[in-house]
């Protein structure tokens, strides 16, 4: 079967294929509805057989970010409906008396309170009151489209939860309905019930826009089968999908660290730093001895999500973002974007403000005529004026103000990367950095040298990496069960007996999407902390079940990782297991990325000398490559210039580059 | 100065503060380090003076550099490894809970900086559990004082003070875990700055120090200059007639704020040393003028403040002063607000809650037979603002900590909550009506539990302005067997198994004159 990766950005739908070992990539414009540019790509590619298609979509982002939820009540354990709204009771900024907190998904009106209560222990103290959630569904019933249901204490004991659907379904309730015990079955209410809305109000979206699709792609060609990417980097069916509605929140990013991933791990890369660098945000993401890093603590627009999600970090500046001098005479440059439209001062297209993009053409560093087809081209004098108005103010020379403000976004980038790596206890001298994204590959050699990254990775395909990660990627679940016991009060048998449930549900789920027994992987994992603390860390559990003697290990295995990231182990202190995970992998077959032709000399790929600025030695006349031109295996020292279809790399004085034999360009910083 | 430089450093020492703070979270063993975050960190140059900090409570923050200060003072010679850590008001701290470790940074034999935190401790030793007893009359009551002293000297631990605070002390498994918490993050901030330093030169970090507290100081001056020039007044009061007066007076570029009328120090733990003081005012006019002012010691340049000695704004040992840190920090902030108020009318707020609702539960948790504390801090309702209502449930000014999760603190402790919600028609009424305050209800389960609470605004109304009206007053119960019982709100009861206390926290004031009824679902 032939696989199809879709990736529906903003701007373009990016189509990737493999067949016959060739990669077969389509950019076309986005179009509304999405699916026609997606059905206009498979015409044009025309599959003979039934393809798989996955999608990564930003259908639930926008629905959340353009407040486009579904209607949606919530049903809260009695005095407890206001838990969604007070949150952790904080605001989010200190000093700014005008902020405000992210709008509840579910206004108060429609927090409804049931009559139940479970203590700690899962013990009913207080029996639901069935007629109570009857009443409720007559209440619901043609008002709401969506109900989501948080009990306390539901991860224990889910017994009032499930009663309360299976009433609600007797009353004829026909509308999704969303346990959070089913969603997220672990402590904290608050966290957990903003899970579940989350979940339940972009359900009903999801749902129709898959359905829609999925219909649409079936009438085209029998037997077609639609993936969806989550944002836990798998992809799972459209039923799947829907019903976890907000795995689907960072589906976009997690196709690009996927597809990074994939370029760079069959280049021979294990340990890297994914760096994606696009108009108005910044990606980057850890990968660690192939393995990419999870996280549950993710918030999505001020509200939290706590599912596994591929540990991406944002930061909102990017090739548009506007340089300005603040109140105190800093200059600074974001989160504020030129967007699209008008776009940087060098688009001239009304742009007055200084971008990142204006400080590189300033520079010489990008080319004033654009390498995609039909883009004006670009106005250096526009972006010279724009950087005096700033330099002026600085009382800084035209130069000095555009480096200026690429060291300044730099800075952003560069506390980016230590989120993502030093607070996690990783020391970003040992990873490569792999760069992408229309901006990433003009800032990685300089942001490299910052960090003390020894080498810099620009894939071949960085244009539809996340279309590429789409037709890579596996298929993933992820369970979780809560314990929250000291690990010493716990038998092997009990664990072993957990990790075979969670199995179950999750080679269940795996065989009806498809996957071959033999293409199944589970890996369990467990959550430890020392006894009274609030965060745990997570150690992957040997594949097979456990014995006695895996304990002491993964005690000593829990210190040792606990003084790597923080600096101490407590070796007298107690060790709580909070909770423990599976993640079920169905491993989809993997192409091989095809490779360039090798030659002896790359005078053709030189398709200019121009005057270029680097720090060290002013402006110098430099050579400027055609990417598509440069042969596997050649090699040049900087200052360089590699001008590629998506974006452009600046190889600064002294730095060693040299081209892989899939066309991926390495350096030595 | 080059201004590049510059805006590169203050990112990088900005990320140096925020990966102490989020270190310090995550290794914590008190709730409220690590569930509440009630911590801070920041940088400080070898003089002492605050170069970043990590924004996590406003209250720690101001009074930092007053910590830093009194370690300076206090140690004459510093060696690599060593820490330093503190807590006595009267010397550098704020109140007793709050532990304030200091270290110095060191490249090439020579400071070039130092790192410090703050983390509110669940008890420090003292007359009552959570160590902030409602009825103390003196210090020595609130628990155990800790002048500057080392209790690591180059790198190794002081075994005999590290066992003799830790004897002093109700829950000492947690006060080990968050002290070596604070060491780990003070060290993780140490490392990353004298890297930072050797990256860029000392030189160069030497005149960034003094470079973006310039800035700051600027910006600062910029601000005030926008305010008309004037006096301006302001009184208010805490429940028991207590007062807070002020006098600004806005110069050219400079605000002295002036608060002399206040009452003398009292034998309540109301009081405050005067870095509550100086973080309350600055916290105050960085919000009204300017909130992005780089907070440092240069933006405070020029405030002046005038507090007299011997009253509840600058207390003398051996006045009490735990609640001096959470309640009279917010009604300083309360009457520079009103002071402001005519000269910045479209800039400042009612009056919000005003109390932090300071909850303190200790007892014998039957589950275990161990001695257990419980803190917490409740939210309320937030003031109107000129063209929005003000937040539900929230917590105001002063704390910006997070609640304990009900599930959280009934696995924790022996104890369940009843009701976590908002009190419908709490809020003021005006055109942007105040925000509601919330009920929370507790029941004590299979055992005696010594409450403790350090509230306000119970008398007093959080005030409406431009035409808003007052939000409800807070009022605290003890229920046993459906009868309900009104509980001072600072003072102490013994509650029985099944009792349950009710806390219910004030709702801030309106906004503008009173077009539609006062707020509720």
């Amino acid at each position: 079967m032939i696989t199809v990766g879709v990736d529906i950005g903003g701007t373009f739908t990016d189509l990737v294929t493999f067949e016959k070992g060739q990669i077969r990539v389509m950019k076309l414009p986005t179009s509304r509805p999405p699916s026609s540019a997606v059905l206009q790509g498979l015409m044009r590619l025309r599959p003979q057989e039934p393809a798989r298609i996955v999608h990564g979509t930003t259908i639930a982002t926008n629905a959340l970010l353009e407040g486009k939820w579904a209607k949606t009540a919530l049903l809260t354990t009695a005095g407890f409906r206001d838990v969604l709204e007070i949150g952790r009771q904080h605001r989010p900024k200190l000093y700014d008396l005008f902020c405000d907190r992210p709008e509840p998904l579910v206004p108060r009106e429609w927090r409804l309170e049931v009559p139940e209560r479970l203590d700690y222990q899962g013990k009913v103290l207080r029996p639901l009151d069935e007629q109570a959630v009857r009443n409720m569904a007559r209440r619901l019933k043609g008002n709401v489209d969506s109900v989501a249901v948080v009990f306390l204490f539901s991860f224990v004991n889910p017994g009032h939860e499930r009663r309360t659907r299976e009433i609600l379904v007797e009353e004829g309730l026909a509308i999704p309905i969303t346990l959070s015990s089913e969603v997220l079955p672990e402590v904290r209410e608050f966290e957990r019930t903003s899970t579940t809305v989350m979940t339940a109000a972009l359900r009903p979206i999801v749902e129709k826009y898959l359905l829609e699709l999925e219909a649409a792609l079936g009438a085209e060609q029998v037997g077609t089968r639609l993936l969806i990417m989550q944002s836990n980097g798998g992809v799972a069916g459209p039923k799947e999908a829907a019903r976890a509605a907000a795995t689907l929140l960072l589906s976009g990013p997690a196709g690009g660290v996927i597809g990074a991933r994939f370029v760079a791990s069959q280049a021979g890369f294990k340990n890297f730093i994914t760096f994606d660098m696009g108009g108005t945000s910044t990606d980057v993401s850890l990968v660690l001895n192939g393995d990419i890093l999870y996280t549950t603590e993710k918030e999505i627009a001020g509200r939290p999500v706590r599912l596994p999600m591929v540990d991406v970090h944002t930061v909102g500046a990017g090739g548009g973002s506007i340089a300005w001098i603040d109140e105190g005479g800093v200059l600074q440059v974001g989160p504020k974007s030129a967007g699209a439209d008008p776009g940087p001062a060098c688009y001239g297209r009304g742009g007055q403000e200084p971008t990142v993009t204006d400080a590189h053409l300033c520079l010489g560093h990008l080319p004033a005529a654009r390498p995609i087809g039909g883009l004006p081209s670009l106005s250096t004098k526009h972006a010279q004026q724009a950087i005096w108005r700033v330099g002026k103010k600085l009382g800084l020379e035209l130069e000095k103000t555009a480096f200026g403000i690429l060291e300044v976004v730099e800075a952003t980038m560069e506390r980016a990367i230590r989120v993502i790596s030093v607070e996690r206890g990783y020391e970003p001298t040992d990873f490569a950095l792999v760069a992408f994204g229309g901006a990433g590959p003009l800032h990685a050699a300089s942001l490299a040298r910052k960090l003390g990254i020894p080498l810099v990775f620009v894939p071949a395909y960085a244009g539809v990496l996340s279309a590429l990660g789409l037709v890579t990627a596996d298929l993933v679940h992820t369970y979780v069960r809560s314990l929250v016991t000291p690990l010493t009060m716990i038998t092997v048998a009990k664990l072993n007996a957990i990790l075979k449930d969670m199995r179950g549900d999750a080679e269940r789920l795996l065989m009806e999407e498809g996957v071959s027994p033999q293409a199944c992987e589970y890996r369990g994992s467990a959550d430890l902390r020392y006894r009274g603390q609030g965060f745990e860390l997570n150690l992957p559990l040997p594949t097979r079940p456990l014995v006695e003697e895996d304990i002491p290990d993964l005690v000593r295995r829990f210190h040792d990782l606990h003084a790597q990231r923080y600096g101490f182990a407590n070796f007298n202190a107690e060790i709580e297991l909070v909770s423990l995970r599976l993640t079920a992998i169905g491993h989809t077959e993997k192409p091989a990325l095809p490779k360039i032709s090798p030659g002896p000399s790359f005078s053709h790929a030189l398709k200019e000398r121009r005057p270029v600025w680097f720090p060290e030695v002013g402006w110098e006349k430099t050579p400027v490559y055609v990417r598509s031109a440069l042969p596997a295996g050649a090699e040049f020292f900087g200052p360089a210039v590699v001008e590629g279809l998506e974006s452009t790399v600046i190889i600064p004085p002294q730095v060693r580059v040299h081209v892989d034999a899939f066309g991926n360009l390495i350096m030595e910083v | 100065m080059d201004p590049i430089a510059l805006a590169v450093f203050m990112q990088a020492l900005q990320g140096i503060a925020e990966e102490m703070s989020a270190g310090l979270v995550r290794t914590a063993y008190s709730p409220n380090i690590k569930e509440r975050r009630d911590c801070s960190s920041a940088i400080f140059d070898p003089a002492g003076d605050m170069i970043a900090q990590a924004e996590n409570i406003p209250v720690h923050l101001g009074a930092m550099p007053f910590s830093v200060q009194a370690a300076l003072t206090a140690i004459t010679s510093w060696e690599p490894g060593d820490i330093v850590i503190l807590n006595d008001p009267y010397g550098g701290g704020a109140h007793l809970p709050d532990i304030t470790v200091v270290a110095p940074v060191f490249l090439d034999a020579e400071i070039v900086g130092f790192v410090a935190n703050r983390a509110h401790h669940a008890d420090v030793g003292g007359m009552a559990p959570g160590s902030l007893p409602p009825q103390a009359r003196e210090i020595f009551q609130e628990g155990l004082r800790i002048p500057p002293v080392k209790l690591w000297r180059k790198g190794q631990l002081e075994a005999d003070l590290w066992h003799f605070i830790l004897t002093n002390v109700r829950t000492p498994w947690e006060r080990e875990g968050d002290l070596l918490a604070q060491k780990g993050a003070a060290e993780i901030g140490l490392r990353r700055l004298s890297a930072l330093v050797a990256r860029y030169g000392k030189e160069t970090f030497f005149s960034v120090c003094k470079e973006v507290q310039k800035t700051a100081e600027e910006r600062m001056r910029k601000a005030i200059s926008q305010v008309p020039k004037g006096t301006h007044e302001y009184e208010d009061f805490l429940d028991e007639g207590i007062r807070v007066k002020v006098r600004i007076a806005v110069g050219a570029g400079e605000i002295t704020v002036d608060f002399a009328g206040s009452s003398e120090q009292v034998d309540l733990p109301v009081n405050a040393p005067f870095a509550v003081t100086a973080s309350a005012v600055f916290y105050a006019l960085r919000a009204l003028l300017d909130p992005e002012i780089p907070a440092n010691s240069g933006a405070w340049r020029p405030i002046h403040i005038l507090a007299p000695a011997g009253t509840v704004v600058h207390a003398r040992p051996p006045a009490p002063v735990g609640g001096g840190n959470l309640e009279l920090s917010q009604r300083i902030v309360d009457v520079i607000f009103g002071a402001l108020a005519h000269a910045l009318p479209h800039r400042v707020p009612a009056a919000s809650q005003g109390t932090m609702n300071n909850v303190v539960i200790g007892g014998i948790d039957p589950r275990t037979g161990k001695p257990y504390t419980f803190y917490e801090t409740i939210g309320g309702g937030m003031g109107g603002r000129p063209g929005k209502p003000g937040l539900n449930g929230v917590h105001t000014h002063m704390t910006n900590t997070l609640n304990t999760p009900v599930e959280a603190l009934e696995i924790a402790y022996p104890l369940r909550v009843e009701r976590y919600e908002l009190r419908e028609g709490s809020g003021g009424a005006g055109r942007y009506p105040g925000g509601m305050g919330i009920r929370r209800d507790i029941r004590v389960l299979g055992h005696h539990a010594h409450v403790c609470l350090l509230a306000d605004r119970r008398k007093t109304r959080p005030w409406g302005i431009q035409g808003g009206g007052p939000g409800a007053p807070g009022e605290d119960c003890f229920i046993l067997d459906g009868e309900e019982k009104r509980l001072p709100a600072k003072g102490s009861v013994e509650v029985p198994p099944d009792g349950i206390v009710s806390i219910r926290t004030p709702g801030g004031g309106g906004y503008g004159p009173n077009l539609c009824e006062s707020r509720g679902a």
